[in-house]
């Protein structure tokens, strides 16, 4: 379809985000509709900044140079509108997005056990992260997908490390990754820790990281209007906190769910080869 | 070898006991920014063992160009994608960019040099100094003589200021000489060195100063004044 007669197309039909905010349910992302009218109680406790800096999309640890995805789906042309980009991001959040965050949320909950005095001594902290990451490993089918989560949890690590205050907690969570770097779910989780958050804080950084950077993606690889792509994210607000949710209530590693979808893990091999790619993942 | 193979490598590789001279390559787009990577990688190479990681939307086109045109082998080079964003890439967010230089640097640690080339920008772009330890901006003559005028951080504040292209000075109605005032006019005492990069040897006064600056093992981008003028 040509640009003009789609905008045209648009004006007379609503897209399918508008379709959405009017069917939008209980629980659904028109939660904060229902308190119109109350006061806000306060979101952010005291101590909040360190989460608040982690959620910052310029937290320099180079998130913004990944879409997840997105290029490769924009070049097969199945990704080519907004509405695309939306339905790109809930496919993630289903799938591998659900994944890492609970991931994160796991790596949370460790640290705080292993930053306890009885947690410390009475597990070997070494075993334990050792098996948080292969359990990370084992649901990335795809090497390219396992390399990226590497390579970002390597710059997470790396930046984090740069924060005085933060050297304690992370200090306290006996992590250390290996030579080739730690996952970024788990590194999240950990810095998360380090940030003051808790594991639910965790499980929702990693689905805003995501869905945030999918969303920027679109606005440069399409040219999408950056009110509207950003709106994609606050329409998404209520799946957003639902993965967290249960993210945050998984306790064991091994109950994890292992999200993935074939044709996410075939974009992230075929960017690998890709030539003149212009997003690291 | 591919980028997989590559990193996976990265595994078993002892810690460099040493750290090359990092040394940013900005400019706009076209300005010669590969071609002067090419042409110090040929004056230098036998002299000093280099590294370079690639900001540039980059194909097997770059690769095989630095290949064929240096003596560097491509797992010397690591390309790091900036997702449109090149001047993020060297200032804002450099945590892509260290990490290639370190997977490089722990292939080989004997590295003395490490040449980072930012993607195609704009005058705004320059390199923050937590990434490299020296900068050279290249700028070149068929945008008009007006370039060094506008100025910006990369003109005003990088450690050397290459004009390339002269010979198309002629061409495009540029004036050498006022480039050169202007340039001086915003840069003080910084070098400012014209070059004609695809001339065999076109790259060899930048060589020169690139080998000072490795020798002494210190370079400053941070100006007297503090910001761009």
């Amino acid at each position: 379809m040509a640009s003009q007669t789609r905008a045209q197309a648009q004006q007379n039909n609503p897209t399918a985000l508008e379709k959405r905010q009017d069917q939008a349910g209980p629980g659904e992302w028109s939660q904060d509709k229902a308190d119109v009218g109350a006061p806000n109680p306060p979101l952010f406790a005291r101590g909040a900044i360190g989460v608040l800096l982690l959620a910052d999309g310029r937290f320099p640890a180079g998130s913004y140079a990944h879409s997840h995805g997105l290029e490769e789906a924009c070049r097969s042309g199945r990704v080519s509108d907004i509405d695309d980009v939306a339905a790109f991001a809930r496919g993630l959040l289903s799938t591998s997005v659900a994944t890492a965050a609970s991931l994160a949320a796991c790596a949370n909950r460790l640290c705080g056990e292993l930053a306890s005095a009885s947690g410390a001594q009475s597990r070997d902290p070494a075993t334990r992260w050792a098996l948080l990451d292969t359990e990370a490993s084992a649901r990335m089918p795809s090497p390219a997908q396992r390399l990226t989560s590497r390579r970002l949890g390597r710059q997470l690590w790396r930046t984090a490390r740069g924060f005085p205050g933060w050297a304690d907690k992370l200090s306290a969570s006996h992590f250390a990754p290996g030579a080739e770097g730690a996952h970024q779910c788990i590194v999240a989780g950990v810095v998360a820790f380090a940030a003051a958050g808790a594991p639910r804080d965790a499980a929702l950084l990693a689905c805003y990281g995501t869905v945030s950077a999918v969303c920027h993606a679109g606005i440069r690889l399409l040219g999408l209007d950056p009110i509207s792509s950003t709106a994609v994210i606050q329409s998404l607000a209520g799946q957003l906190d639902q993965v967290a949710d249960a993210a945050s209530a998984i306790t064991e590693a091994a109950d994890i769910p292992a999200g993935s979808a074939p044709l996410g893990e075939h974009y992230a091999e075929a960017h690998v080869i890709r030539e003149g790619a212009l997003f690291a993942s | 070898m591919t980028t997989i193979a590559r990193t996976k490598q990265y595994l078993d590789l002892p810690k460099p006991t040493k750290r090359p001279f990092r040394i940013g390559i900005g400019g706009p787009v076209g300005s010669g920014k590969t071609a002067l990577v090419a042409g110090l990688c040929k004056l230098l190479s036998d002299e000093l063992s280099i590294i370079v990681v690639t900001n540039d939307i980059f194909t097997m086109e770059d690769a095989e160009f630095l290949r064929k045109s240096g003596v560097l082998s491509t797992d010397r080079i690591e390309a790091v994608q900036t997702g449109c964003c090149p001047h993020t890439a060297i200032r804002d967010d450099i945590a892509a960019n260290l990490d290639a230089l370190e997977l490089l640097e722990g292939r080989f640690p004997q590295a003395d040099l490490a040449l980072i080339e930012s993607g195609g920008d704009n005058l705004t772009a320059i390199f923050s100094t937590a990434l490299v330890d020296a900068q050279i901006f290249v700028v070149d003559v068929s945008g008009g003589d007006k370039v060094p005028r506008k100025g910006g951080p990369g003109v005003s504040r990088s450690d050397l200021l290459v004009i390339n292209k002269t010979d198309l000075a002629p061409l495009v109605g540029a004036d050498l000489e006022v480039m050169a005032r202007d340039a001086a006019a915003k840069r003080g005492d910084r070098p400012v060195l014209f070059s004609h990069l695809q001339e065999p040897g076109g790259a060899s006064e930048v060589a020169g100063w690139v080998r000072s600056a490795v020798a002494q093992g210190s370079g400053s981008a941070t100006g007297e004044d503090g910001l761009a003028q």
